[in-house]
C-alpha cells in the first residue's frame, strides 16, 4: 500500500515536467507523460532508496534534463526541422549538465538554501533550456479538439495542483494520521506513507479518537447493605458501587453522568475527556448564535441603506471596516476595550473580566465579536439582493394597502429566502471552521475552548499529532452531519 | 370626506413610515458607532502615552500635548535614526573612553557600550597586532592558538563564558572573523562596521582602538538635538518601530502579499480563461471542485501541511507561505475571473486567433486589458488576504523572527510588559494599508466581495 502510493507520487512528480515540455515543444503530450512518469518512478523510488536524490524537487529537475537528452534520441520525422548540429549539442550539454548538477543535490541548497533570488535563478535557467530543445511537429497531427483540450491542461494544472495538493491531500492525509501514534517530534523521522504502526504494540487503530471522544456505558451494581438488599443513604436514595472501583479496565476513564432509573444497577456513561462534549456543543452554539446574529444585524444595516440619504456612499464604506480590517488588529482592539480598566468597564463603573471571566461571558463576547466582524458580508450580499427587488412589487403592495411593515413582512423578507439560505450555509461553515477569532480574542482559555481551539492545543501545547488530527476527522463529520441536515431539511432553492 | 376606516388606514400608513424615518436614524447612528468607534478608539490609545490611557480610561480625545509627545520621537527616528540617539548615561560612558577601552556592541539596543578593563572579570579579545596599545601590550599572551596571522591574544575585560558580541572595523575584518559576522543588517548606518560574534573567547573579535574623538565622530553625536535624546520608550510608535524592530516584518509582510498577489494572478488568469473559454473533459468540475476548499477549516489542512513542510524543509520560508496562501487565493481569484470572463464577447478573442495569435497572445493582447477591473479587484482581494492572515503564519514561521510577518510581530506585543498604547500602534501599523486600499478602491472591492463570496 504504502509503496503503491509512493510510486504513484513519484510517477505524477515526473509525468508534470514531462507534460510541459512535450506541449512547449510541439511533442506528444502522451508520450511525455508516459516517460516522465516512468522517469519520475525510477529516479523517486531507486534514487531514493540509493539516497541519491534528496527530495521531489531535485528528482523533478533530474527529469527535466533527462528528458531533453531524450527528445533528441527521436526519429528525424519527429522533429519540425531536423536540429541543427550546434543545437543538438546545445541541448546534450544542457540536458547534461542539469543533471550532473543536480544530481549531487546542489538543487537542496539553492531551493532551501533560504536565498530566493537563487531559486528563481534556477528556475529561470530550467524554462530557458526548456527552449532550447528542438521543436517538434507533432500540432499538425492533432486535431482541433484534442489541441484545445491540451492548452486547456496546460492552463489550468498549476492551479488544480496547488489547490488539491494543499487541500484535498491535507484531508486524506489527515485520516491517515489521526490512526497512527504520532507526535511532533517524531515529524522529522516519521514515514509519510506508513499504515504499519496504526496498529503496532497492541494499538487499536481507533485508540486517537477514544482518547478523546471515548464514551462508554457501564453498568454498576448498588453498594449492599447488611442484609444484602441496596444500601440506602440519609435521603432515600440508593447508593450505588463507584465505576472506577468495580470496573477493571476503567482506568483513564472519567465517570461523566449516571443514566436515571434505579433499582439493583444503575447505568455510568464513562468518557474520557470531561471536556470534549461540553465543547462540541460549545462549538455548535456558538456558531448557530454568530450566524444568525451576523445575518440579523446584516440585513438591519441593509434595509437602512436600501434608500438613499446623505452621506449613504460612506456610510456603506464604514459599515465594512470590521470586515476587512486584519483580524489580529480588531481582536487586539476589542480585547483592549472589554479588559477590566478598559473603556467600557470604565463606562459602566464597573470592573468585569469579559474575556477571562469564569462565565458564559467569555462566550458571549466571542459571539458579539463574530457578528461585529461578519454582518458586513451578510449586509453585502441582502443589499445586493434587496437592490434587485423591482419597485413594481412595493408599489403594488402599497396601491393594496400594505404599511411599511407589511411591506417589510410579505414583500422583501420572502424575496431575500434563497439568500438567508446561501448566508447561512457560507457562515455557518466558516464559523464553525474559524480558529483566528477566537484564539486571538480570549486565547486557549477552556470557557471559549471550540473545536478548531481543542485541535490547535493538541497540536502545540500537548505535540500530539494523532488526536489533534483525530479531532480535526471529527471536526469534519459533524459538519458533514449539519450539512446534511440543512440540505435535507432547509435549503430553499431560488426560484 | 374619507371614511373612518380609511382615515385609521392613512395614519397607520403614516405612523409606520414616521417611525420608520426615525428608527432609520437611531440605527444609522448606531451602526456608525459601533463600526466606527473600536477603530477611532485604537488611534486614540495608540496617541495617549500608557500613563494616561491608566488613570483616565475613560478619556474621549487625546489632547493635543499627548499627539506632540507621541509624534515628537517617530520624528526624531525619520530624521537620525535610531543609532545616532544615545542615552545619555551612554553618551557620559563614551566620554570617558580612552585607548584602553573596548567597543562592544550590545545585542539588545544596539549601541555602543564602552567598558573600562579594569572594572570587569578578565577576559580575552583578538587585537590586530599594528593597533595594540601599551596597555594592552602587557596582557598578550604568547601561546594563544587560533587567532588569525596579524593578531594577538590579549587578556581583556568583560565576563568570561558569555558570548560577546564585539565591534569590528569592516576594512579590517579578516576571513577568520567574517563566519562569526552576524546581523550584518542590523548595524547601524553609521558606523562602518560589521559585528563579530565571539564564538570563544579565544575567536573574540577585534579591540577595536578607538578615541573619544572618533567615536564621537563616528556617531555624529553632535547632530542630534539634546530633544531627541532618550526618548524612543516614550512614542507607542517607537516603541513598536524601533524597540519591537517592525519594519523588517513590514517588508516581510511586503513580499509576501506582493509574491501571492503576482503569482496567483499569472495561475489564475490562464485558468479562468481556460475553464471560460475553452472545452475540455472535466471542465466543470474543475471550476466547481475548486471551490470545495471554502468547505474545509484551515486548521485541519494545518496539520498534514506542517508535516509535509517540516519534511520538505519549506516550513519556515515565505515560500513555502506563499504556496499556501495560492491555495485560499486561487479559488476566489478563479471565480472572480470567471464571472467577469463570461462578460467580455468571446468574438473579440475569436478574431484575433482567426488573426494568426496564439492562445498566449490573445489573452496577453486581449483578455488581460479587457478584464483589468476583474485583475486589479481580485489583486487586491489577493493582497488582503495574504495581509490580514495569521493562523498559517503563526504556525509555520514561530521560530524563525526574521521571518515573521506583521501579524507575528503584532502577537508579540500582547504580553504584561508591552505598553497598551503601543498595542493600538502596531495595530494600527498593520491595518492602515488595507484601510488604505479600501478607501481608494471601495466600489471595486464591493462589487468583487459579492461577485467571489469571498472567504472569512
Amino acid at each position: 500500500m504504502a509503496i503503491l502510493i509512493e510510486i504513484i507520487l513519484w510517477a505524477l512528480i515526473g509525468a508534470l515536467p514531462g507534460f510541459y515540455i512535450f506541449f512547449l515543444r510541439g511533442y506528444d503530450t502522451r508520450l511525455g507523460i508516459a516517460l516522465g512518469a516512468v522517469a519520475g518512478v525510477l529516479i523517486g523510488v531507486v534514487g531514493q532508496n540509493l539516497d541519491l536524490v534528496a527530495s521531489p524537487i531535485s528528482a523533478g529537475v533530474i527529469i527535466m534534463g533527462l528528458i531533453g537528452v531524450v527528445l533528441l534520441l527521436l526519429p528525424p520525422s519527429q522533429y519540425d526541422t531536423a536540429p541543427s548540429l550546434p543545437r543538438r549539442a546545445l541541448t546534450i550539454l544542457g540536458g547534461l549538465l542539469i543533471l550532473l548538477f543536480f544530481f549531487v543535490g546542489i538543487s537542496e541548497i539553492v531551493f532551501f538554501g533560504r536565498n530566493i533570488d537563487s531559486g528563481i535563478v534556477t528556475i529561470l535557467i530550467l524554462i530557458a533550456y526548456i527552449f532550447v530543445i528542438p521543436r517538434g511537429n507533432f500540432d499538425e497531427q492533432r486535431t482541433k479538439g484534442q489541441r484545445i483540450a491540451e492548452l486547456a491542461y496546460a492552463l489550468t494544472i498549476p492551479t488544480v495542483l496547488i489547490v488539491m495538493g494543499i487541500v484535498i491531500f491535507p484531508v486524506l492525509w489527515n485520516i491517515v494520521l489521526s490512526l497512527r501514534p504520532i507526535e511532533v517530534a517524531d515529524l522529522p523521522n516519521v514515514s509519510l506513507v506508513a499504515f504499519d504502526d496504526i496498529t503496532a504494540d497492541g494499538r487499536n487503530w481507533y485508540d486517537n479518537f477514544q482518547a478523546q471522544a471515548g464514551l462508554r456505558l457501564d453498568t454498576v451494581p448498588c453498594e449492599l447493605a447488611e442484609d444484602g438488599s441496596c444500601a440506602v443513604d440519609e435521603n432515600g436514595n440508593t447508593v450505588y458501587v463507584s465505576a472506577r472501583r468495580t470496573i477493571e479496565d476503567y482506568r483513564g476513564w472519567r465517570e461523566a453522568t449516571t443514566l436515571p432509573g434505579a433499582g439493583e444497577e444503575q447505568t455510568v456513561i464513562g468518557v474520557r475527556d470531561p471536556e470534549f462534549y461540553p465543547m462540541i456543543f460549545r462549538t455548535l452554539g456558538y456558531t448557530l448564535a454568530s450566524t444568525i446574529c451576523a445575518i440579523f444585524f446584516g440585513l438591519v444595516a441593509a434595509l437602512i441603506v436600501r434608500e438613499a440619504f446623505p452621506g449613504r456612499a460612506i456610510f456603506r464604506g464604514f459599515l465594512l471596516f470590521p470586515y476587512i480590517a486584519p483580524v489580529i488588529s480588531v481582536a487586539f482592539i476589542w480585547k483592549i476595550l472589554l479588559r477590566s480598566d478598559g473603556l467600557i468597564n470604565g463606562l459602566m463603573g464597573t470592573r468585569i473580566n469579559f474575556l477571562g471571566d469564569n462565565s458564559l461571558l467569555p462566550l458571549i463576547m466571542v459571539i458579539l465579536f463574530q457578528t461585529w466582524r461578519y454582518f458586513p458580508f451578510a449586509f453585502l450580499f441582502l443589499l445586493a439582493r434587496i437592490q434587485a427587488i423591482p419597485d413594481d412589487m412595493y408599489e403594488a403592495a402599497k396601491v393594496d394597502g400594505a404599511t411599511p411593515i407589511n411591506r417589510l413582512l410579505y414583500v422583501t423578507l420572502p424575496q431575500l429566502r434563497a439568500v438567508f439560505g446561501t448566508l447561512f450555509l457560507l457562515r455557518f461553515i466558516w464559523t464553525f471552521n474559524k480558529f483566528d477569532d477566537v484564539f486571538l480574542l480570549t486565547g486557549a482559555i477552556s470557557q471559549t475552548k471550540v473545536i478548531p481551539v481543542q485541535i490547535f492545543e493538541l497540536l502545540f501545547t500537548e505535540s500530539n499529532v494523532g488526536q489533534a488530527s483525530a479531532v480535526a476527522v471529527i471536526m469534519a463529520g459533524i459538519l458533514a452531519v449539519v450539512l446534511i441536515i440543512y440540505f435535507r431539511y432547509f435549503l430553499v432553492e431560488e426560484e | 370626506m374619507s371614511t373612518p376606516t380609511q382615515q385609521n388606514e392613512f395614519s397607520r400608513e403614516e405612523f409606520e413610515t414616521n417611525i420608520g424615518r426615525v428608527l432609520k436614524w437611531v440605527m444609522i447612528v448606531f451602526f456608525f458607532i459601533v463600526t466606527v468607534f473600536p477603530f477611532y478608539w485604537m488611534i486614540n490609545l495608540s496617541f495617549r502615552p500608557e500613563q494616561d490611557i491608566q488613570t483616565n480610561p475613560t478619556k474621549l480625545v487625546p489632547s493635543g500635548e499627548d499627539i506632540r509627545t507621541t509624534l515628537h520621537p517617530v520624528g526624531c527616528w525619520i530624521s537620525h535614526g535610531r543609532d545616532e540617539a544615545y542615552t545619555s548615561d551612554e553618551l557620559a560612558t563614551m566620554l570617558i573612553a580612552d585607548n584602553d577601552t573596548i567597543a562592544i556592541m550590545n545585542e539588545y539596543d544596539l549601541s555602543l557600550l564602552i567598558i573600562e578593563p579594569e572594572i570587569v572579570e578578565p577576559t580575552y579579545a583578538v587585537v590586530a597586532e599594528d593597533a595594540l596599545t601599551d596597555a594592552q601590550r602587557r596582557n598578550v599572551i604568547e601561546d594563544a592558538e587560533n587567532v588569525p596571522e596579524g593578531f594577538v591574544l590579549v587578556e581583556d575585560a568583560p565576563e568570561q563564558g558569555e558570548t560577546e558580541y564585539l565591534a569590528v572595523k569592516t576594512d579590517e575584518i579578516t576571513e577568520e572573523q567574517q563566519q562569526y559576522v552576524t546581523a550584518f543588517d542590523r548595524v547601524p548606518r553609521s558606523d562602518p562596521r560589521a559585528i563579530v560574534q565571539a564564538e570563544s573567547a579565544i575567536r573574540a573579535g577585534i579591540v577595536a582602538n578607538t578615541t573619544e574623538s572618533e567615536l564621537l565622530e563616528r556617531t555624529n553625536k553632535e547632530q542630534v538635538p539634546e530633544a531627541c535624546v532618550n526618548v524612543f520608550g516614550q512614542s507607542s510608535f517607537t516603541i513598536v518601530l524601533v524597540e519591537q524592530g517592525f519594519p523588517p516584518f513590514i517588508l516581510n509582510s511586503l513580499i509576501l502579499s506582493l509574491l501571492t498577489v503576482s503569482l496567483t494572478l499569472l495561475l489564475a488568469i490562464p485558468a479562468a480563461y481556460a475553464i471560460t473559454r475553452l472545452r475540455y473533459l472535466g471542465r466543470n468540475l474543475m471550476s466547481w471542485g475548486i471551490l470545495m476548499i471554502y468547505m474545509f477549516p484551515a486548521i485541519v489542512l494545518a496539520i498534514p501541511l506542517f508535516v509535509v513542510f517540516t519534511r520538505t524543509g519549506l516550513r519556515e520560508t515565505l515560500e513555502g507561505l506563499v504556496i499556501i496562501y495560492m491555495s485560499g487565493t486561487l479559488p476566489v481569484a478563479l471565480y472572480m475571473l470567471r464571472s467577469y470572463f463570461m462578460t467580455i464577447p468571446p468574438e473579440l478573442e475569436q478574431a484575433a486567433l482567426i488573426d494568426g495569435c496564439t492562445e498566449f497572445e490573445t489573452i496577453w493582447r486581449i483578455t488581460i486589458p479587457l478584464a483589468m477591473p476583474a485583475i486589479a479587484s481580485v489583486a487586491l482581494y489577493t493582497f488582503m488576504i495574504a495581509w490580514n492572515e495569521f493562523l498559517y503564519a503563526f504556525l509555520f514561521l514561530a521560530a524563525d523572527t526574521s521571518r515573521w510577518t506583521l501579524p507575528l510581530g503584532l502577537q508579540r506585543l500582547d504580553s504584561q510588559e508591552v505598553p497598551v498604547s503601543a498595542l493600538m500602534a502596531g495595530s494600527l501599523i498593520v491595518s492602515i494599508p488595507i484601510i488604505v486600499i479600501f478607501f481608494f478602491f471601495e466600489r471595486f472591492l464591493t462589487q468583487g466581495l459579492t461577485a467571489g463570496a469571498v472567504k472569512g
